[in-house]
């Protein structure tokens, strides 16, 4: 892929939740279309570029995967700076993990850098049948929070790229974020065009 | 807003089908295709067909072409590659391959079924069992088929490793490599630039602001990567649990330093970005360097800090995958015990630093900053809660702002110019707190009494605030004895007090002793020689021991434990007794409240009283709740 594709709208992108919601699954589902329930990698990737098309505007996301960092809030703390979409992942089929959203939101709160980052209410693994979370409930959830709620499974990808480009969708309405976004790129879009130029970028 | 009307489709399965669909919750309506409202067509529903070697088959969508993709090496084929070996059901194409295209096709490829494991194995076991009616044959066939499972479980179980083995490997190619690329495309240059004589852009100290330790780091992980490679020719005997345990106690020192850093480092690049528009210039130039990819300096920087957690999940994975009595395992334990340790002290430090930063953000709040910053900001202090109280003393009510910390309390003024702090009340040497009863004047009070036995009366604005405040500093004032008291011998003070019976216990309130008895109306305290007379408790002076007044108990409506009447905090600094020591005797209109001046006088007392009161409204305790009660309060 070429890395300088040209896009409108660079977009950082986060997944928190629980431990074995499905975050590296759903990641790699959207990113890379693939999905090995035995055979999946342990750690897969720190993050995934890719680029969407929303409403006719192109953006790039980089999506930036927390799996295994789970116990060790601090250090996620990192990853909220400058994000302008974090997708909340937790597993239908285990109460637990819905439980526990609310602390990710308080967290997210406390730790997100750009105001009002769009959010996501992700329920993954639908394809289990073996739910402990209804859709009313986690919807009633998701509208308390002034979020929206997707049912996704990254087994058989129901739902997966909606989820994905609804943050995107989201990030495209909310003027503050497109501010922000705009703010980290604008010089690097001015940037990209100059490639040839041998200025500055001789050095790099 | 768009939003809000989308808000209420959602994506849902169909559990008996397992056909999605989309249904408004608002409006009940449901359908098969991705509403329009929602801007998108529906999944599309291809097929693959697993193949040896890493190969799967797929159809393309536009052309109906079977196609054939490998996940091992991210090769995509037109034809029927070599390696796939036989067992294709679809008509083979020979088309041209088009390796080119892997991004687009692999974009097209659809929902795997992920069904039953057994599809993607010869149907051998199948074929046997009807070929046999007889039983035995049958069971024959079914043992033969619980020993192909069982051996096709240990063979994806050693297969599984194999693959954790190489992901140890590739994931850390990958991160040496972006590390490197970090350095070449930002750290190099940069550096370039500020050995510049004249006009540097970047100083030495904007690099070593944000790019401390990173040489370290390379370091370090270039030397495990060595490591690795080099027992990877060994293929596939390869034993990776010292490299890897090796490793992991390298990496302490380094990406403790690296991660502490790190918040300073974002910072000083948000600096950069809003007030050195050159230098933030520059760095996005940097950024369009090809092997970039168009990455800025921040999705580099945060890599170490995630790095570390991952060696974890790759362990953990390692051993879950290792048999017991393998050479491997007691290195993979060991090297996890460490990545676990590195991690869990990389996370508390850095948790102390963004405590400090808390503590030094919230000292600017007050008019005297320095000198708050100077007391309050302390390496093991941590900021609990805050909030506006009223400080009640004697008939004076003042609103305070009330800030709780893991081992003090302090309190402070607002003015114009900031806080002013008034005082602090620390939690320290057998400070406590205690709910106090309603009163129309009071409703909702809690009593804060610091280790010299000095009173504070809070008033909260609703119940639930008093509780969340009551249990905060409960919780806070625990901690602090967890650390400040190596177990203090309770044991010594109650072990040594003999049990009495009843009769005995009756017989020594009856006797009379000295009591300090709290002042309702002040707070102040005073001995005085109390007893049980018939039916009444009466007290007077200590010297003539004269009773001069009395209550009637079977007026008493509850027996308490501990300083839980108003009276104990009436007036700051007059309590001098230790809680444990206090017990109050309840009437409905008012409350005799006492502290006793040894743990044996306040069995007696509690003990006879509970047994002469015996229809408290209080829970009782009998002597072993109150003996356990005792030590825990001190």
């Amino acid at each position: 892929m070429a890395y300088a594709g040209s896009f409108d709208h660079l977009f950082k992108v986060l997944l928190i939740g629980d431990a074995g919601v499905g975050k590296s699954s759903l990641l790699l589902r959207f990113t890379d279309d693939s999905f090995e329930e035995h055979m999946a990698s342990t750690i897969g990737v720190d993050f995934k570029v890719k680029t969407v098309v929303v409403g006719g505007k192109t953006a790039k996301l980089t999506i930036w995967d927390t799996a295994g960092q789970e116990r060790f809030r601090t250090l996620t703390s990192s990853y909220y700076r400058g994000c302008h979409g974090i997708i909340l992942v937790f597993d239908v089929n285990e109460r637990e993990t819905f439980n526990h959203l609310q602390q990710w939101l308080e967290e997210l709160d406390m730790y997100a850098t750009v105001q009002n980052a769009a959010k996501l209410l992700v329920g993954n693994k639908i394809d289990l049948q073996q739910r402990e979370v209804t859709v009313e409930e986690a919807t009633a959830f998701a509208r308390k929070q002034a979020m929206m709620y997707v049912e996704v499974s990254a087994k058989t990808r129901a739902g997966v790229r909606q989820a994905f480009e609804e943050v995107v969708q989201k990030i495209l309405d909310t003027p503050d974020l497109l501010a922000a976004a705009s703010g980290e790129t604008s010089s690097g879009i001015g940037l990209a065009k100059q490639e040839g130029d041998t200025g500055l970028c001789s050095y790099c | 807003m768009a939003d809000e009307k989308n808000s209420d489709w959602v994506y849902l399965i169909d559990q008996e089908s397992g056909a999605s669909y989309y249904a408004n919750l608002k409006t009940k309506e449901t359908c098969w295709e991705l509403p329009e409202a929602l801007g998108g067509g529906a999944a599309e529903d291809a097929q693959y067909v697993k193949l040896e070697n890493g190969w799967f088959q797929y159809t393309d969508d536009e052309t109906g072409r079977p196609y054939y993709y490998n996940v091992k090496t991210e090769q995509t084929m037109w034809t029927l590659p070599e390696d796939a070996g036989p067992g294709v059901r679809l008509e083979e194409s020979d088309a041209a391959s088009s390796e080119g295209d892997n991004d687009e096709k692999r974009d097209q490829v659809s929902e795997f079924p992920g069904r039953g494991d057994f599809s993607e194995y010869p149907k051998s076991f199948a074929d046997d069992e009807s070929d046999d009616d007889d039983e035995e044959a049958a069971a024959e066939a079914r043992k033969k088929e619980e020993e192909a499972k069982k051996k096709l479980k240990e063979e994806k179980r050693a297969a599984r490793r194999v693959k954790i083995l190489e992901e140890v490997l590739q994931s850390e190619r990958a991160y040496v490599s972006s590390l490197e690329t970090l350095e070449k495309v930002y750290l190099v240059p940069l550096r370039t630039v500020a050995d510049q004589p004249k006009g540097a852009i970047f100083s030495h100290t904007d690099l070593d602001a944000v790019f401390l330790n990173m040489k370290i780091l390379i370091t370090v992980n270039k030397k495990f990567l060595d490591d690795l490679e080099k027992e990877y020719e060994n293929w596939p005997n390869v034993h990776f649990g010292n490299i890897m345990k090796n490793a992991a106690k390298s990496f302490r020192g380094p990406y403790t330093r690296y991660v502490n850093n790190y918040d300073q480092a974002e910072k000083h690049l948000e600096n950069l970005k809003k007030n050195d528009k050159e230098k933030h210039r520059y760095l996005e130039v940097c950024k369009t360097h090809p092997d970039a990819n168009g990455l800025d300096v921040r999705s580099f920087l945060i890599m170490p800090v995630q790095r570390v957690p991952r060696y974890r999940m790759l362990l953990e994975d390692l051993l879950a995958h290792t048999d017991s009595g393998h050479l491997d395992e007691e290195p993979f334990k060991e090297a996890l015990e460490k990545v676990m340790e590195v991690a869990q002290h990389i996370n508390e430090e850095k948790r102390h630093m963004d405590e400090m930063d808390q503590l030094k953000a919230l000292a600017t709040r007050f008019n005297d900053e320095d000198e708050i910053a100077k007391d309050l900001v302390r390496l093991d202090r941590r900021f609990v809660k805050e909030g506006v109280l009223t400080k009640v003393r004697l008939t004076h009510h003042q609103k305070r702002h009330v800030f709780l910390f893991n081992d003090t309390v302090i309190y402070a003024n607002p003015t114009g110019k900031g806080l002013q702090k008034k005082g602090e009340i620390p939690l320290t040497n057998g400070a406590r707190v205690e709910i106090l009863p309603k009163t129309d004047s009071q409703q909702f009070a809690f009593a804060l009494v610091d280790g010299k036995g000095k009173g504070y009366t809070w008033v909260a604005e609703s119940d639930a605030e008093k509780n969340e405040w009551y249990e905060a500093i409960l919780a806070a004032i625990k901690g602090v004895k967890m650390l400040e008291r190596p177990s203090q011998s309770a044991d010594a003070l109650l072990g040594h007090v003999a049990s009495k019976t009843m009769p005995q216990r009756l017989e020594a309130v009856r006797a009379g002793a000295t009591l300090m008895k709290y002042n309702l109306r002040d707070g102040k305290s005073a001995p005085r020689w109390v007893k049980v007379w018939g039916d009444k408790i009466c007290w007077g002076d200590v010297r003539t021991k004269d009773c001069k007044s009395e209550l009637k108990l079977p007026e008493a409506t509850a027996i308490l434990h501990g300083a839980k009447s108003a009276a104990f905090f009436k007036q700051q600094g007059a309590k001098k007794d230790q809680d444990w020591l206090c017990f109050s005797v309840v009437f409905k209109s008012r409350t005799l409240d006492f502290a006793a001046t040894n743990v044996q006088s306040l069995l007696d007392w509690y003990l006879a009283l509970a047994h002469l009161v015996p229809n408290s409204s209080e829970p009782l305790l009998d002597e072993s709740q109150l003996r356990a009660r005792i030590e825990g309060m001190l």
